[in-house]
């Protein structure tokens, strides 16, 4: 454990210094400023259109860091031979994996924080009073973001990081939207399809059980049981994929 | 005891989107002693780089099989081994103490910090601990690579070139620093262009070609093999001219040389010179230097 705890602190600190983070950090602070302009446009609908976009920006902004950094994380070690010093000590295969995974969480979870200390900030000057209900969208996000982060590394640990950010941010579109999978056969009138269409709908993440924005904005409740979901389904997802992750890293080699 | 027993070792190369397939080592066979201090040398791309990343697990063989400590498992036998890969990069935001922390804690064992700095003050880093790695100097690089390879005490050292890139000084203190670890009883493996630097600091060596090796032997024995001519000095003799059917004459000042091609003539000349109330001063067997060893191996 002390071993997966080192190499995820040192994951988490080099990230911190990316320069694309510094850049994201930047837009995402300005984007989340922007929402401001909406409110003259909104026509009495300040308040949900203010919540909408900065939840939004929120998790736009997260999909980039795991897009742009989580993709690149096991590739830089090997591209920069920062890997032999590590693989040459007394670490396994999947204790680095799982460090490398703890590290880019860390910084999903500091960058939520922050862009959410900022937004609830942002509302407070704005809107005149603290939307603490917000905080259940950070709740999902943090699980939705677990799932992508465990996504990323895996894509990442067979193709090149152009290749799995491109994969990644697919694969998030899509499990936005596999719940109409099952729909679409029906509606479409194609049974013959169901079989191949239940096994897309069982192996593609679904992220769709992520989004509580509207329950959000709308201060609509959100059942104990999505809580949970969200929580259980994120966990057992992300530790199949890491599973499978370790597998493969520990077929690589370092060349 | 054998550290470290490599038997028939093959490692291809290959792409999946090409037939073709590259011999990073072939049938390569050796073996390394506890204590010694084994120098792996060959010319680039010969597969001294592949054989040391196939022992400490960073590539995985072909075939054949690789060893250590009689068939260790290799994360026990990681625990008792250090490596520094050639080259060697660090994480840039660290200094020079976060930097071996970090690789401390890799370690099941606790290393204490007092350790850690006695490691730096060993590989003369002393008064750069807390400095940031992106600011070290190339040779400041190499001796951190030196400092996070002692980490854990090992018992095995395998340093892929070492001494490339330092200056004299540098070079100097390097080699100093890894007779002196191995006068403490560890095991060295290393692989080097700078072939005085191995005849300097090894005992062993083996000279690999085209993944194989060509030659494997003790130091001594290889040089002591071949003796080049041998210079003989000589004192007290007047009339020389006799000499010059026995080797090169050459005269310094009041002193004489004469440079014999072979054992009989050698013998012959110290015998003739003392019955002719001559005096030999010195006898000098001339061997072949590793580098002149290593060009006949490569060309042969």
């Amino acid at each position: 454990m002390n071993k997966i705890l080192a190499i995820s602190v040192n994951t988490f600190k080099e990230s911190i210094r990316d320069k694309t983070l510094l850049s994201l950090s930047i837009l995402g602070f300005l984007l989340i400023a922007a929402s401001k302009i909406f409110v003259p446009i909104s026509i009495g609908q300040a308040h949900k259109i203010i919540k909408d976009f900065g939840i939004g920006m929120v998790e736009l902004f997260s999909l980039f860091t795991v897009v742009l950094i989580g993709t690149r994380i096991l590739y830089q070690e090997i591209e920069r031979k920062t890997i032999y010093s590590i693989m040459s000590k007394p670490v396994r295969d999947w204790e680095f994996v799982f460090g490398k995974f703890l590290g880019l969480y860390y910084l999903i979870i500091f960058i939520q924080f922050i862009l959410f200390i900022i937004f609830i900030l942002f509302t407070r000057f704005y809107l005149g009073g603290v939307d603490w209900y917000l905080l259940n969208a950070l709740y999902f996000f943090l699980f939705e973001f677990l799932l992508l982060n465990a996504l990323a590394l895996f894509l990442s640990c067979f193709t090149t990081p152009i290749t799995a950010g491109i994969l990644t941010l697919m694969m998030f579109f899509i499990g936005q939207l596999t719940h109409y999978l099952k729909d679409l056969v029906v509606v479409m009138k194609l049974p013959e399809l169901s079989p191949i269409v239940n096994f897309l709908y069982f192996i593609l993440p679904n992220f769709s059980i992520f989004n509580v924005k509207a329950s959000v904005v709308y201060h609509i409740p959100i059942s104990i049981n999505s809580y949970f979901l969200a929580f259980s389904y994120s966990v057992l997802y992300s530790t199949i994929l890491l599973i499978l992750s370790s597998i493969f890293y520990s077929l690589k080699e370092y060349q | 005891m054998k550290v470290i027993e490599i038997k028939n070792l093959v490692k291809i190369y290959s792409s999946p989107f090409m037939r073709r397939k590259t011999f990073g080592v072939n049938g390569l066979n050796m073996d390394v002693a506890e204590g010694e201090t084994f120098g792996l040398l060959g010319p680039n791309g010969a597969g001294k780089t592949t054989v040391l990343k196939i022992i400490t697990g960073l590539l995985k063989p072909s075939s054949g099989s690789v060893m250590l400590w009689g068939g260790m498992d290799m994360i026990l036998a990681k625990k008792r081994m250090g490596f520094l890969p050639e080259n060697p990069t660090f994480y840039r935001h660290l200094n020079g103490i976060e930097l071996l922390r970090f690789y401390s804690r890799l370690y099941d064992r606790n290393i204490k910090e007092e350790e850690l700095k006695e490691i730096l003050e060993l590989v003369g880093l002393k008064k750069d601990i807390y400095r940031r790695i992106s600011t070290y100097s190339k040779g400041m690089i190499q001796r951190i690579g030196f400092a996070q390879a002692f980490i854990g005490d090992p018992d095995l050292l395998i340093l892929d070139e070492p001494l490339s890139g330092l200056d004299p000084i540098g070079r100097k203190e390097l080699k100093d620093l890894i007779q002196k670890v191995n006068s403490s009883g560890k095991t060295i493996l290393l692989s080097s262009h700078i072939l005085s630097d191995v005849e300097a600091i090894c005992n062993r060596v083996g000279i690999i070609i085209e993944g194989k090796m060509k030659k494997i032997g003790y130091l001594r024995e290889i040089l002591k093999t071949d003796i080049r001519y041998t210079d003989i000095e000589i004192e007290g003799i007047k009339k020389k001219e006799w000499l010059k059917k026995y080797g090169n004459l050459r005269e310094e000042g009041e002193v004489t040389y004469i440079r014999t091609s072979d054992e009989e003539k050698r013998d012959k000349v110290i015998k003739l010179i003392t019955e002719k109330g001559g005096s030999v001063i010195s006898v000098v067997p001339q061997r072949m230097s590793l580098e002149e060893h290593f060009m006949k191996t490569v060309y042969e």
